[in-house]
């Protein structure tokens, strides 16, 4: 058996970048096919994100999945073009410097380098091919059925506190060394990830995980565009 | 898969003859510039064009090489030899297909009987709904005319290129086979495709000798004169009253053909005039005997190239052209059935299939019909075709629109498919059209001068209505009216040996052909055409020339002929 290797997780939403799952799937909806269908992917978005916005600070499955009920109903073409467009539109001015030097001192130090994304992986794919080598993309995924999303999100969704049980199941799968690897969070959900490795580091963290990383004495970083 | 089922394409193929009708369209055009470019094994193409008014079949077919975007290749391959390598490999044939030999000269005939292979038929009438005279003249009897010249060969093959619109279901599979008395609507008294064209021949003779009734002709001068006296020419030359009243009288007659052609299709359960003329002429193929050795090939809405002569070759405006147009407008309800399967195949993947089937005739491993479509086993629904065409016109309008409100409007404004009789459907906008003309009437004459420029615009719209409308009519039954599949299996019968002539429609991603090779390859070569424009054309940098014929037939030195050899000539653009 080959040994462990350290690496570092990436929360890509608020560390690689400063918009998150709300703002894609707003977009999404918003260039939906006929003003009928925007209206009414809208009208749930403007329901969902403020319980995003409550929900995300403990557990972003719920809130993940409601998020992405908007999309019900989509095609999966119009969804893989709009998440292209999006990227090239908005996300690609929207990462954030310091965090790409993060992953890029994380490669520079030989370390495997893993992508957390709350995103479907129709937004983080391009990302991460942007990015310098990334090992592994963790990112929700959306499921279709004949060519359209049901809305829903296949198991295991990340972004939840199981995210963290995942990971550990993940990085022994993958002969990840998790004392010797470093995680960069965001949210509160990220709490578990970040007591798993050996280096936590906040990164402009949430209400809820400023006040674990103080209490924990976890290092703390603020970069916010 | 044993290796004894593949068939090897290169060597069913090597040092045969081949002869290719309905080289200067666009399906002919791709085979030919394929077979040149990927199929050295084949010793002599014969390509048969016909010579009009003022143009010899040579100048046709130089002009073509010269100027299509289709022998590209070709250009860019062989630049300056190319006029020595197509002086080897090809001849063109002048001649008449509806004519006995083709219209061929004795001594041509004689040489292409000992020497022939396989005889590609790929000439026809494409339009929907012509004159039934020129219908039945291109696609029967030409066809029939072929046959008997395949018939009388010591050893060629025909492979006959239909479409698989011939057949007509509402719902369900529509299998490879032929039915020598086809005819989509049980008539009570029996069909017969012999009975019919003959019958269909005498309504044309009738309706002929009906226009040229001294009654009609003098109907028309008065309508002429009358017209004319309307322009305020109250004493017109005999002359001119003369040339228009035969212009008139063609106008009507050709009118009256289209007519019939419609009328007699639908009433016998196709589509259209030229779906009608395919499948009589497949019956009348299937009724002859077996001493004819022939393949059917029915490719279904033939499209855009994936790769050859170049992604996103097409000068198709029959097959997805109107509906991509229509979607690309700022007219937005279409009506459609989303979940009907919408079969379209990319050319060079037909041409593909004709290669193959063209060496499983020689080889005599052929089947009688081959359906050469997707829906079978890689389909795309109608509704997914239309996703796919609004995203690509999102694609353009957002990066190539300098205008505002194309890109930042219509780039959103995508085209839905709905029920032919939605209340904001092509109907009810000429109504509205109707209606504001009718308001704009009852208005003092001092307003209606001011609503001029707004009364243009709404004028302007309705033609681009009146067009929309009339493409609607023209695809309803395809896009609406019917379920069916076209099971495309007999190609698999002989997979061939070489990657490059496999056909198989699922080598492809719909979306990525949609939205990257065909819409943008309609918006280059197919709208212009539907926009009466000219499209692009390709500019060769050495330009070949064909010299006047030597004596070609070198085991018959003394007789004439009409084909015509080649000689080298390169010229800067």
């Amino acid at each position: 058996m080959s040994e462990a290797k350290p690496a570092v997780f990436v929360r890509v939403e608020g560390v690689l970048t400063a918009r998150g799952a709300c703002s894609a799937a707003a977009y999404m909806a918003a260039n939906a096919a006929g003003i009928r269908e925007r209206v009414l992917r809208l009208g749930h978005l403007a329901v969902a994100t403020p319980l995003y916005e409550v929900l995300g600070q403990s557990d972003r499955v719920l809130a993940n999945r409601l998020t992405y009920l908007a999309l019900r109903n989509m095609s999966e073409d119009r969804i893989a073009e709009l998440a292209d467009e999006y990227w090239q539109n908005v996300l690609q001015r929207q990462v954030l410097a310091q965090g790409l030097d993060l992953v890029q001192r994380a490669r520079r130090a030989g370390k495997k380098v893993v992508l957390l994304a709350d995103s479907i992986e129709e937004i983080a794919r391009p990302l991460s091919e942007q990015l310098p080598r990334v090992d592994a993309l963790l990112c929700n995924k959306l499921e279709y059925r004949n060519g359209r999303a049901t809305g829903k999100l296949c198991d295991p969704v990340i972004g939840g506190h199981d995210g963290g049980r995942f990971l550990s199941h993940w990085a022994h799968e993958n002969e990840i060394d998790l004392d010797a690897s470093t995680a960069y969070g965001a949210h509160g959900p990220d709490v578990l990830l970040m007591t798993a490795v050996g280096e936590p580091c906040a990164v402009n963290p949430d209400f809820t995980l400023r006040r674990a990383a103080r209490e924990a004495g976890w290092p703390v970083m603020d970069f916010h565009v | 898969m044993s290796r004894q089922s593949l068939l090897s394409v290169r060597e069913a193929l090597q040092g045969r003859h081949v002869f290719l009708t309905g080289g200067s369209g666009f399906v002919g055009k791709v085979w030919l510039s394929m077979a040149l470019t990927q199929l050295p094994e084949i010793a002599k193409i014969y390509v048969f064009l016909r010579p009009k008014a003022l143009v010899s079949a040579k100048q046709r077919f130089e002009k073509m090489i010269n100027t299509s975007p289709a022998f590209r290749p070709l250009h860019e391959r062989y630049g300056r030899e190319l006029s020595t390598f197509l002086s080897e490999r090809l001849e063109i044939v002048e001649g008449e297909l509806s004519e006995p030999d083709l219209g061929l000269p004795p001594a041509l005939v004689r040489r292409l009987r000992r020497d022939l292979d396989v005889f590609i038929h790929c000439a026809g009438l494409v339009d929907f709904n012509p004159d039934l005279r020129k219908s039945l003249s291109s696609n029967v009897d030409a066809t029939m005319r072929v046959a008997d010249f395949v018939e009388s060969c010591d050893h060629a093959r025909l492979l006959h290129v239909s479409t698989c619109y011939v057949a007509v279901k509402r719902y369900g599979e529509i299998p490879e086979v032929i039915d020598p008395n086809y005819v989509p609507k049980e008539q009570s008294g029996g069909f017969s495709a012999r009975a019919e064209l003959a019958d269909a021949h005498a309504r044309i003779d009738s309706i002929m000798r009906a226009q040229r009734t001294e009654a009609v002709t003098q109907r028309l001068r008065e309508e002429v004169l009358s017209d004319l006296h309307a322009q305020g020419r109250h004493e017109p030359s005999a002359h001119l009253v003369e040339t228009l009243t035969k212009k008139r009288q063609r106008e009507e007659l050709k009118r009256l053909l289209e007519e019939e052609g419609e009328e007699r299709a639908r009433r016998l359960g196709w589509h259209n005039t030229y779906t009608y003329s395919k499948s009589l002429a497949e019956s009348l193929l299937a009724q002859r005997s077996s001493r004819l050795r022939y393949s059917v090939l029915r490719p279904s809405i033939v499209e855009s190239a994936i790769e050859f002569p170049e992604p996103g070759w097409n000068e198709s405006f029959n097959g997805s052209a109107p509906l991509a147009y229509i979607m690309g407008s700022w007219f937005r309800m279409v009506p459609a059935r989303p979940d009907a399967p919408f079969d379209v195949i990319p050319v060079d993947l037909v041409c593909r299939a004709m290669t193959t089937v063209s060496a499983a005739l020689i080889e005599g491993r052929n089947q009688q019909v081959y359906h050469v479509g997707s829906s079978d086993k890689h389909r795309c629904s109608v509704g997914r075709a239309a996703e796919l065409i609004v995203l690509a016109h999102r694609k353009h309008l957002r990066h190539h629109r300098n205008n505002r409100s194309e890109r930042v409007i219509k780039s959103r404004w995508d085209a839905i498919l709905v029920e032919p009789d939605h209340p904001l459907g092509i109907k009810t906008s000429r109504a509205l059209v109707r209606g504001y003309d009718e308001l704009v009437d009852l208005l003092p004459r001092k307003l209606q001068r001011k609503l001029d420029k707004v009364s243009q615009r709404v004028h302007d719209m309705d033609e681009d209505f009146a067009q929309i409308e009339k493409l609607v009519d023209l695809y309803l039954p395809f896009m609406y009216e019917s379920f069916y599949v076209f099971k495309s299996r007999a190609l698999d019968t002989h997979p061939p040996r070489e990657p490059e002539f496999s056909w198989g429609p699922a080598l492809f991603d719909w979306r990525k052909y949609w939205i990257d090779i065909h819409v943008p390859g309609l918006r280059r070569w197919a709208f212009p055409l539907i926009e009466g424009k000219r499209p692009e054309r390709y500019r060769a940098q050495h330009k070949i020339r064909l010299s006047e014929p030597k004596s070609s037939s070198h085991d018959e030195p003394h007789a004439t002929e009409s084909s015509v050899g080649l000689s080298t000539h390169n010229d800067q653009a």
